[in-house]
């Protein structure tokens, strides 16, 4: 009897307890889904955003000598685990928000939300494309519907990125019940500004896979036509960060990376820095105006270089280097440069692996444009973590020299027009320069820059004839190209994005620095896929190699190195 | 004593009864009635306010042996009854028992007798030595007691002799090699460090394996809060730290499935009965007796490598200082000078003695020479107890009481451990036929350490004591003084305090520096206990209820002054201090019937059913502040940023609770004392899991079977004196982890401040995909065993087989982020562990003033993953992803993968697809290729464990010896490859003038003969540093003295004219002696560490740093 009523009274107990059993299913950490809001979505793919484009950027500037490639080949170089930070950002990160924003975002009828979201997305999609092929998009995103998502053609997904900006345009002529206003850290809820974004983004992607699109000639010139482009520095599309440096941390990556008590972070390529200080000739008077804005030396003189400072000195130059060639800015001979420069730019050679010296206070390191660092105004001191712009740089997504730049290549490659081309290279070349002179002054820099250091009207003239001389001293198609697409490269720093597009659609600037190692394999025409993708997705499959070319570069694969 | 006691107690609702309790036995002798008091607190318990009171009487006597020496430690009960006690060291004892009673004298060896009481209330007992059946009584679930005899399973149990007197005081250390099929792993060498057990190897790809402590009858937290990855360093300690050893009476391992049905899902990882003194029901009649012990240990490294003294730091040759490598110059007799590491720009101000003019040579006043700096980093650190236990009893009730000190040095300097342990405890039988018991524990821990985050061999990303110690450059004079004149480096600008060291650009974090201005710690204030209550409604109908708690605050902190130079500067370099506060709370009730009939036809039958619901409760909450403002305090006020982020940016805040409900019975039908069938099960309901898959029913069943009892022949056969033979089947569950199925908003403020002050908040979606169709994993598991005494009982066997499976695994898939999620739990995959487990003893001496033992333990576990889905290739169990320890079909579980020198096959020139197999491919350049992927590289699991004991006494004197054997298992070891491909050890003072060729072929398939430096050889590819995996993995066989002892108790004899009852004098070491032979020599590498701290898994080692040796002596007194 008391066995009984004991039984009784614990199933009693327990089934009382089904309540207490399902309350506790509840995650008490965080909110549910259902209190989500298109706000704190869109900040949280906005960052994501930028974090996506600085990492692809930082792949692009490796590729093309901005800043050092370790290598030593193309093939070892990157280790697939690489991409799992930026595979991810780009999917659960950029993508997912997005996603979740919109319905949200179109069901409070918050339009400009819907559209940035879409060019964010468009974004997105255009890059995995440009670095790795074939990525997962109409099977992306699903969850619970889908584990294993298969990839789309690269062309497919450009196609989809481009209804998604025609998309955004139209969404964003609607009226909206709300301005993101602050929450947009473009465009401060400016509608038109994300329109001109778009339509920019489109012509982008036109001039990206023309070699592709047979009917690219036609559609770049009606969108040519149309207008509303990104033709003025007031339009351009960047993501700008400040001066905050904790709580939170919201400088510039790459000025977190290269401003500490123990040094720079990162090397700058030998070739840049050689293009900007030395080929089109030395010093103030003939180097590039943007120099002194594009890097900071924190030595100006090379009373430290030693073997255990640097370690490509004393050694030999390489043989498999090209000599001998014609510098069509000054018509001198000159050798692929290498190793040391002058005046204390210090830097690394492509493809370089060997150890890292106690060099962190020694390395040139990137400037106040447009990472937010220093002017290099001959300090030569060590960087330091409150330094120069505090970190207050921007991430340079779309500029209008860049528009010059495109624009130009299609005036002469499709176009036919060497004179068209010749007005859009020199507005490219003046909007990039002024867009760094008056750099400092849009983040609120602190510190006085003599005016002897800056560039005026007379230095930047006497760079842009002597460009405008080598295209004009071009002949043919081809020479010409590399004119234009040099200054396109050097507009471009800090987008290494557009300069590993260009370089792949264009194969310019010709002899940019080989790699140290003589025989570096095929050049890295594509990224191999992430270790994430591969080993975690049934359907993924590793590709044959880095020489694997993405839709849209129709080069032969081993016309570059 | 009363009030502090009181003080304590009151606070907490509900144990008034207690407090009655002790208040009473407190103050006892002076109570004149007696039987009134007792009759007036029964009358408190107003369910048992009718019971009638039996007449008893006490009767008393001594227990000798064949020999006429005292018998101790011989149990002796009231027959049919559960009351009973065991005698003393003198043979002695006290029992109240009801007139016309009989006695039953069992000890283990020697045959039982029973003695009818009669009206003699003296009774002294010869007990003759036993050629058959040994009735030892063991506990089991819920402290249900059992004649070994009658159990279908294996229990391992340690008694307070092999755990107390010790240097360690981490119980679980302790038991290494002491129990068969017990795995047990320390994290490092640090005082205090976590420290990892396993039972029967891991049944789980990525849930926890730690298996169920309980301590007095309830459960006890023995979790291991790290508060960061394993990356930012492994020093959090393990909560059974918290237990003394020196008050443990005996520890029982209950290893399978069938040993552990009762508890359920909780014990699927085994569960490990802890019996304190404080919580022994032994008596001591009318007895108080206080022993107090003192001990006091050298704690000091193990082992250093060998370094080599011909080359100091720098590359081919050159005299590069400034170098981490030490491929640099041969050192010169008298030595060259080079410039001053100090002199340089930065230091010109603050040490203006080392700025001399450039040029001319005046300014090389630094002698590269040897200055032997890592074997003088470390200290010889003090370890000392001090501990307290009185014991009182009377015939009717016990009473402990206990206090430990522990003060427990490290050799690393910053390195400190200090626990104290309060324990009361106390059982009262009253005359009524109610017992109440319970114990009150309190335990301070408080754990201090440099940070030792993992090192690749290169600067760590964040503090870390080792990581830039152990490969420190020949020539760095890292240890010096100002004595050393030019050659002296201080390790901090006398200006600002800051870290100082010899890289020009200042990047290493001096590791004098890391010790004196970088912390980590916990300190824990521990409270638990139990009040259990226990009738017995009938002769053979018992009730009883048990309380348990167990509830403890874990105040965690990192704290570092500025003037650091790794990590972030904002978040590391200019100070930081980040606390947490945790709060873990276990209520666990249990109410257990215990019934038992002998029937006709010799057949008997014992079951037990009850009820328990346990429900476990943590908490924690933290702050991080970076930038100090004042150096040297550690205050949230004194830095300028309070952010609500942990160091590795995650959220500090967090609560979880599980609550789990349970019935269960049992049931034991045995015949004629030989053949015992139990069969038992448990329903349990969890709430980790949605309705439809929360409940769930586990069955067992177990035989024993007794051929010596069952058959004549065995009958006076010296030769078996004992067998049996048992099985038994047991299946189990792990519903995982908390809110795993239902999906949540992550909400982030503060993530993004504009350049016009704006500050922007998030939300995110997790990247965890919920899975509302969670089940729980199955386990079931069969083990069969033998169980011998043979030869006069001087040879015993205790051998058993096993084999667990686990199937529908609760694993962490990781997804593909296109899906949008990078993680989900889902229910995939089987393990299975099949194992053997033998402990085999033997008498070799065993005379009048000689004994002689020698035990051996061996342990031996297979796992293996299978049933995997094809969408899921390999699970990280822990580890990095690219080089870490996973789960893959077909494969033991945690096989290292990592990336590897590639092969090929010379003849047809393919790339091998086993990562092992063909020749190495050499690269143009001289050096290896490493692979594109990763690949099984090395299997973790050792072959098997082997440890030996030998006890061998002489008269007072006795002499221990413990060694262990492990014999396989990899290692991918960052140490020995750091040292070797860094030139430090001597395994590199060959000539290194001569170039090498990498053995190995070229793409072409042709032998290697492209010649290389001797740093490049080494550096680049035995380093560890350029994805050649497999060259810095080892195999890591290792055979250890883990303990040695000598002891000396003086006779009895000697002590009658003094006021004490017994005295000690013992002298031990730990971890004497190792070797390692399959890692470079020099190295001195010792294996038993894990930078994955408390983990499944093992094999992974991020300069973790050396083990600790300790020698002392300890003294014993009782009175």
């Amino acid at each position: 009897m008391k066995k009984i009523f004991l039984i009784l009274i614990t199933t009693m107990a327990l089934s009382g307890c089904d309540k207490t059993l399902d309350r506790l299913l509840v995650n008490p950490n965080g909110p549910t889904p259902e209190s989500a809001n298109a706000d704190l979505y869109l900040t949280q793919a906005q960052l994501s955003f930028a974090g996506f484009f600085n990492a692809a950027s930082d792949f692009g500037m490796e590729l093309t000598r901005m800043i050092v490639m370790y290598g030593p080949r193309y093939d070892n170089a990157y280790q697939p685990q690489s991409y799992d930070g930026i595979w991810s950002n780009a999917y659960t990160g950029v993508l997912k928000h997005i996603n979740a924003l919109l319905p949200v975002a179109n069901n409070e009828k918050k339009f400009i939300h819907v559209g940035m979201a879409k060019i964010m997305k468009a974004y997105v999609l255009m890059t995995m494309v440009d670095m790795f092929g074939d990525v997962p998009f109409s099977e992306g995103n699903l969850g619970e519907d889908n584990l294993n998502p298969k990839v789309d053609p690269g062309a497919t997904i450009y196609a989809g990125a481009i209804t998604l900006l025609d998309e955004a345009i139209a969404d964003l002529a609607k009226p909206a019940s709300s301005s993101p206003g602050a929450q947009d850290l473009f465009f401060a809820g400016s509608a038109a500004r994300w329109i001109t974004t778009a339509k920019t983004l489109k012509l982008r992607a036109l001039v990206t896979t023309r070699l592709a699109d047979p009917a690219a000639n036609t559609k770049i010139a009606a969108l040519i036509t149309a207008g509303d482009l990104i033709d003025a520095a007031s339009k351009d599309f960047e993501f700008k960060y400040s001066k905050k440096g904790s709580n939170p941390n919201s400088r510039h990556p790459r000025y977190n990376g290269n401003h500490t008590s123990t040094g720079a972070g990162d090397y700058i390529g030998t070739y840049f820095m050689w293009s900007l200080a030395q080929e089109k000739g030395q010093g103030d008077a003939n180097n590039d105006p943007r120099t002194r804005y594009y890097l900071y030396r924190q030595r100006t003189n090379y009373a430290n270089v030693n073997e255990n400072t640097i370690n490509c000195f004393g050694q030999a130059y390489p043989g498999h280097y090209a000599t001998g060639l014609t510098n069509p800015y000054t018509g001198a001979t000159y050798n692929m440069p290498f190793c040391l420069l002058i005046n204390g730019f210090w830097g690394r050679d492509h493809g370089d692996n060997s150890g890292i010296p106690p060099d962190g206070q020694l390395r040139t390191t990137v400037g106040v444009y447009p990472f937010g660092g220093r002017f290099d105004a001959n300090q030569g001191a060590n960087v330091s973590v409150d330094f120069g712009g505090q970190g207050a740089g921007i991430q340079p997504l779309w500029q209008s020299a860049f528009t010059d730049f495109i624009i130009a290549e299609y005036q002469l490659v499709l176009n036919n027009s060497v004179a068209n081309a010749r007005v859009r290279l020199e507005s490219g070349i003046r909007n990039s320069i002024n867009k760094a002179i008056n750099f400092p002054a849009s983040i609120g820099y602190s510190e006085a820059i003599s005016a002897t250091l800056v560039p005026d009207a007379a230095r930047i003239n006497n760079y842009v004839n002597k460009v405008l001389a080598a295209y004009d001293g071009a002949t043919t198609t081809d020479a010409r190209l590399n004119i234009l697409m040099k200054e396109y490269y050097m507009a471009l720093w800090g987008n290494g994005v557009d300069a590993y597009n260009m370089y792949r659609r264009t194969n310019k600037p010709e002899y940019m620095q080989y790699t140290i190692e003589n025989n570096p394999g095929v050049y890295l025409n594509s990224h191999l896929y992430p270790s994430v993708f591969v080993n975690r997705n049934l359907n993924a499959t590793q590709k044959s190699g880095v020489g694997v070319q993405v839709f849209w570069d129709k080069n032969p694969p081993n016309s570059r190195r | 004593m009363q009030h502090y006691a009181r003080l304590f107690l009151s606070k907490i609702v509900g144990y008034n009864i207690l407090i009655f309790i002790l208040r009473y036995l407190l103050f006892k002798t002076k109570l004149k009635n007696m039987r009134k008091r007792l009759l007036m607190l029964a009358g408190t318990f107003v369910l048992l306010a009718n019971t009638v009171l039996a007449q008893t009487v006490q009767v008393s006597g001594k227990v000798t042996d064949e020999r006429g020496d005292a018998a101790s430690g011989v149990s002796v009960t009231e027959k049919n009854t559960r009351n009973g006690t065991t005698t003393n060291a003198s043979g002695n004892f006290t029992l109240q028992v009801r007139t016309n009673a009989t006695l039953v004298f069992s000890s283990i060896g020697y045959t039982t007798k029973e003695v009818a009481v009669g009206s003699s209330t003296t009774i002294n007992v010869s007990l003759v030595v036993s050629t058959e059946a040994i009735s030892e009584v063991v506990v089991t679930s819920y402290g249900i007691k059992r004649e070994k005899k009658a159990l279908g399973y294996a229990v391992a149990t340690v008694d307070a002799k092999s755990l107390e007197q010790r240097s360690e005081s981490d119980v679980v250390r302790l038991l290494n090699g002491k129990a068969p099929g017990v795995d047990i792993l320390n994290s490092s060498g640090m005082s205090g460090s976590g420290t990892n057990i396993i039972i029967r190897g891991v049944s789980t790809i990525t849930g926890s394996s730690t298996p169920l402590f309980i301590v007095d009858g309830v459960p006890f937290d023995a979790s291991t809060n790290a508060q960061t990855s394993f990356v930012y360093g492994n020093t959090t300690s393990s909560r059974f730290l918290d237990l003394d050893p020196n008050n443990i009476e005996s520890i029982s391992v209950l290893k399978g499935l069938s040993a552990t049905t009762l508890y359920g899902e909780l014990g699927r990882n085994g569960v490990v009965l802890v019996t304190t003194k404080n919580g022994s029901s032994r008596k001591i009649n009318n007895k108080t007796e206080v022993s107090v012990t003192q001990s006091v240990f050298v704690n000091k490294v193990s082992n250093l490598p060998d370094y080599q003294q011909l080359y100091g730091g720098g590359f081919d040759q050159s005299v590069g200082l400034a170098f981490f490598s030490n491929w640099g110059a041969a050192f010169t007799d008298p030595p060259i000078k080079v410039t001053h590491p100090y002199d340089r720009t930065a230091l010109h101000v603050a040490l203006p003695q080392f700025n001399r003019t450039p040029g001319a040579n005046n300014d090389n006043i630094y002698e590269f020479k040897p200055y032997n700096s890592v074997e003088r980093f470390f200290r010889s650190g003090i370890i000392q107890n001090t501990s307290v236990g009185i014991q009182s009893g009377t015939a009717n009730s016990n009473f402990n009481a206990s206090y430990s000190y522990t003060d427990d040095q490290g050799f690393v300097p910053g390195n400190n451990l200090y626990k104290n342990n309060f324990g009361l405890g106390g059982n009262v039988k009253l005359a009524n036929g109610l017992t109440v018991g319970g114990t009150f524990n309190y335990a301070t821990t408080d754990l201090k350490s440099p940070p030792t985050s993992t090192s690749f061999g290169s600067n760590p990303t964040v503090s870390s004591v080792y990581g830039n110690l152990i490969y420190t450059p020949i020539a760095v004079n890292l240890m010096g003084g100002p004595e050393d004149g030019d050659n002296y480096l201080p390790w901090e600008n006398p200006l600002d305090k800051s870290s100082i060291y010899y890289r020009g650009n200042n990047d290493i974090q001096n590791p004098i520096w890391t010790v004196n201005n970088s912390f980590t710690g916990q300190k824990i204030n521990r409270i638990y206990g139990n009040v259990r209550l226990g009738y017995a409604i009938t002769s053979n109908l018992n009730i009883s209820y048990r309380i348990g708690y167990d509830y403890y605050t874990d105040y965690n902190f990192f704290s570092q002054n500025k003037g650091g130079t790794v990590g972030a500067d904002l978040i590391y370099r200019r100070g930081i201090h980040r606390t947490i506060n945790g709060h873990n709370t276990i209520w666990d009730h249990s109410v257990l019937m215990d019934w038992n009939k002998k029937l006709n036809g010799g057949f008997r039958v014992n079951a037990d059913a009850g009820v328990n619901s346990q429900d476990r409760a943590y908490a924690q909450t933290g702050m991080r502040s970076t930038q100090q403002l004042v150096y040297g305090l550690f205050d949230h006020s004194n830095f300028i940023i309070s952010e609500n982020r942990t160091e590795a940016g995650g959220d500090p805040d967090y609560k979880s609770r599980q609550l789990a409900l349970g019935a269960f019975a049992q049931g034991t039908l045995s015949y004629n004392d030989y053949v015992y069938l139990t069969l038992g099960g448990r329903n349990s309901w969890t709430s980790n899991l949605e309705k439809d898959n929360r409940s769930l029913f586990y069955p067992s069943s177990s035989l024993s079977f007794i051929p010596t009892s069952a058959f004549e022949a065995f009958k006076g056969s010296r030769m078996v004196n004992y067998l049996k033979i048992r099985g038994g089947y047991a299946t189990s569950a792990n519903f995982g982890s908390p809110y795993r199925t239902r999906p949540v908003l992550n909400i982030s403020t503060n993530v993004f401040e504009d350049r016009v002050g704006t500050v922007l908040n998030s939300n995110s979606i997790s990247n965890r995909l919920p899975n509302s169709k969670l089940k729980p994993e199955l386990i079931g598991e069969i083990e069969v065993g033998v169980e011998g005494k043979f030869v006069n009982n001087r040879i015993s066997l205790d051998l058993t087989f096993y084999r667990r499976l686990s199937e529908d695994q609760i694993l962490d898939r990781d997804l593909d982020p296109s899906s949008g999620f990078t993680v989900q739990s889902i229910n995939a995959g089987t393990v299975q562990n099949k194992g053997i487990e033998l402990g085999l003893g033997g008498t070799v001496i065993r005379n009048k003033d000689w004994r002689w033992q020698l035990d051996a333990n061996f342990t031996l576990n297979r796992s293996k993953v299978s049933h995997l889905p094809d969408d899921i290739k390999q699970i990280v169990v822990d580890g990095f992803s690219n080089e870490g320890l996973f789960a893959i079909n077909g494969q033991p579980l945690g096989v290292i993968q990592g990336s590897y020198v590639q092969k090929i096959d010379p003849k047809t020139l393919q790339f091998s697809t086993e990562p092992l197999v063909g020749e190495r491919l050499v690269s143009p350049g001289g050096d290896y290729v490493a692979s594109s992927g990763i690949g099984i590289i090395g299997n973790p699991t050792p072959d098997f464990k082997l440890a030996g004991i030998s006890t061998l006494e002489y008269k007072g004197f006795s002499f221990r010896m413990q060694w262990d054997w492990t014999q396989g298992g990899d290692m991918m070891a960052y140490t020995p490859g750091t040292l070797v491909g860094r030139g430090l050890t001597k395994d590199t003072d060959f000539d290194r003038l001569l170039p090498l060729i990498l053995p190995g072929v070229q793409a072409d398939g042709t032998p290697n003969t492209v010649q290389i430096s001797a740093s490049q050889a080494y550096f680049n590819n035995w380093s560890g540093f350029f994805g050649l995996g497999d060259l810095i993995v080892y195999d890591a066989t290792n055979i250890r003295l883990r303990e040695a002892s000598v002891s000396y108790a003086l006779p009895a004899e000697v002590l009658k004219k003094t006021p004490f009852g017994a005295l000690s004098l013992t002298v031990s070491g730990q971890n004497l002696w190792y070797n390692a032979p399959n890692f470079p020599k020099y190295v001195n590498f010792d294996p038993e560490t894990s930078s994955l701290g408390v983990s499944n898994v093992r094999g992974l080692e991020y300069l973790t740093g050396p083990t600790s040796r300790r020698i002392g002596a300890s003294l014993r007194v009782t009175f």
